[in-house]
């Protein structure tokens, strides 16, 4: 039988695959090109429906997920918030850092845009940095 | 007999007669599966709308998602701990049981409660979507009847629970202006909203 310490790494890793995915499957819905890991909207929607698709086939097929209180309520709320965040932070992160060239041009001082809609001209640390520039 | 007994062993009566059936309703009541899905879809929502009003109408009616499944969870417990509804399994019925047993009580089911809040919530602003999660969450009710651990009238208790506590979140949410003006506020300064 599993340990509740290695079933507990498998849900943390579930979810955040899910999450990273779910969040690549919304800015390529939204089109916030900013935000999203491909140039193209299509291959960005395919590519994190096949991963979630494939998260989720691993983890409830690896081994038998219904067992008697392996992950708590409240370990599962904390498991959920943190995966969230290192989701997002994921997320921005390697978007950033993949699209940094397609972007370069709007890097530059421009007309202040807050919010998701800034990330449909730009990466997220290219919206930061301007934000800091403009202060 | 408890209530809604009959129709309990109905809809159990159902398990073990065919295994993909058997498997794709462990896979639908386990505590790991709904949820996530849910989550994921409501993530989704939240960055996958091109059209600002309605994605704020969307991430208001998450937040509301997301405070309806917490205070669920907080009643649950609180009716757990002065009243104990055994499971089906310790009741005596003849179970065929297809899933582990949980120790909890029976009586509200915590997963209805809680998915049927996300629905509440997220219906309250979106009615195609606030659909497709009503189903998700009846769903799941039905899968956690038929693989043997809750009556329907458990379902039912939950739902009800979930619903009104997300039903009085979204309106006090909405009430407590420029609270969640603020909160978009922050959001957007943060490039979250």
């Amino acid at each position: 039988m599993e340990s509740a310490s290695d079933f507990s790494l498998d849900y943390f890793i579930f979810v955040l695959i899910v999450y990273t995915s779910a969040i690549q499957m919304g800015a390529a819905l939204g089109g916030f090109s900013g935000l999203s890991w491909f140039r193209h909207r299509s291959v960005g929607f395919m590519f994190s429906f096949l991963v979630a698709v494939v998260a989720n086939v691993w983890f409830f097929n690896s081994t038998d997920r219904n067992v008697r209180s392996v992950v708590e309520g409240s370990q599962q709320f904390g498991f959920f918030v943190g995966a969230g965040f290192l989701a997002l932070v994921i997320n921005t992160a390697f978007s950033s850092l993949v699209r940094a060239r397609d972007f370069r041009q709007n890097s530059g001082p421009g007309a202040a845009v807050h919010g998701l809609e800034a990330l449909r001209q730009t990466t997220f640390f290219h919206a930061v940095a301007r934000n800091f520039r403009r202060k | 007999m408890s209530p809604g007994a009959s129709v309990f062993l109905w809809i159990n009566g159902l398990a073990g007669r065919f295994a993909p059936l058997d498997y794709l309703m462990r896979v639908i009541a386990s505590d790991y599966f709904m949820i996530v899905l849910m989550c994921a879809i409501m993530l989704v929502m939240w960055f996958g709308t091109s059209d600002l009003k309605t994605r704020e109408r969307d991430q208001k009616a998450i937040i509301c998602a997301a405070i309806g499944l917490g205070l669920s969870n907080v009643w649950v417990n609180l009716i757990n701990n002065v009243y104990f509804w055994p499971r089906p399994f310790d009741a005596g019925h003849a179970v065929n049981l297809i899933f582990y047993r949980p120790p909890d009580p029976s009586f509200p089911s915590n997963t209805a409660a809680v998915t049927f809040a996300i629905a509440t919530a997220v219906f309250m602003a979106n009615r195609r979507m606030g659909g497709v999660f009503y189903i998700m969450a009846a769903t799941m009710g039905f899968s956690r009847v038929f693989v043997g651990v809750h009556y329907p009238v458990d379902i039912l208790g939950g739902a009800a629970l979930g619903s009104a506590t997300s039903f009085v979140a979204f309106k006090l949410f909405h009430w407590s202006e420029p609270l969640p003006s603020c909160l978009v506020w922050l959001g957007r300064r943060l490039y979250l909203m």
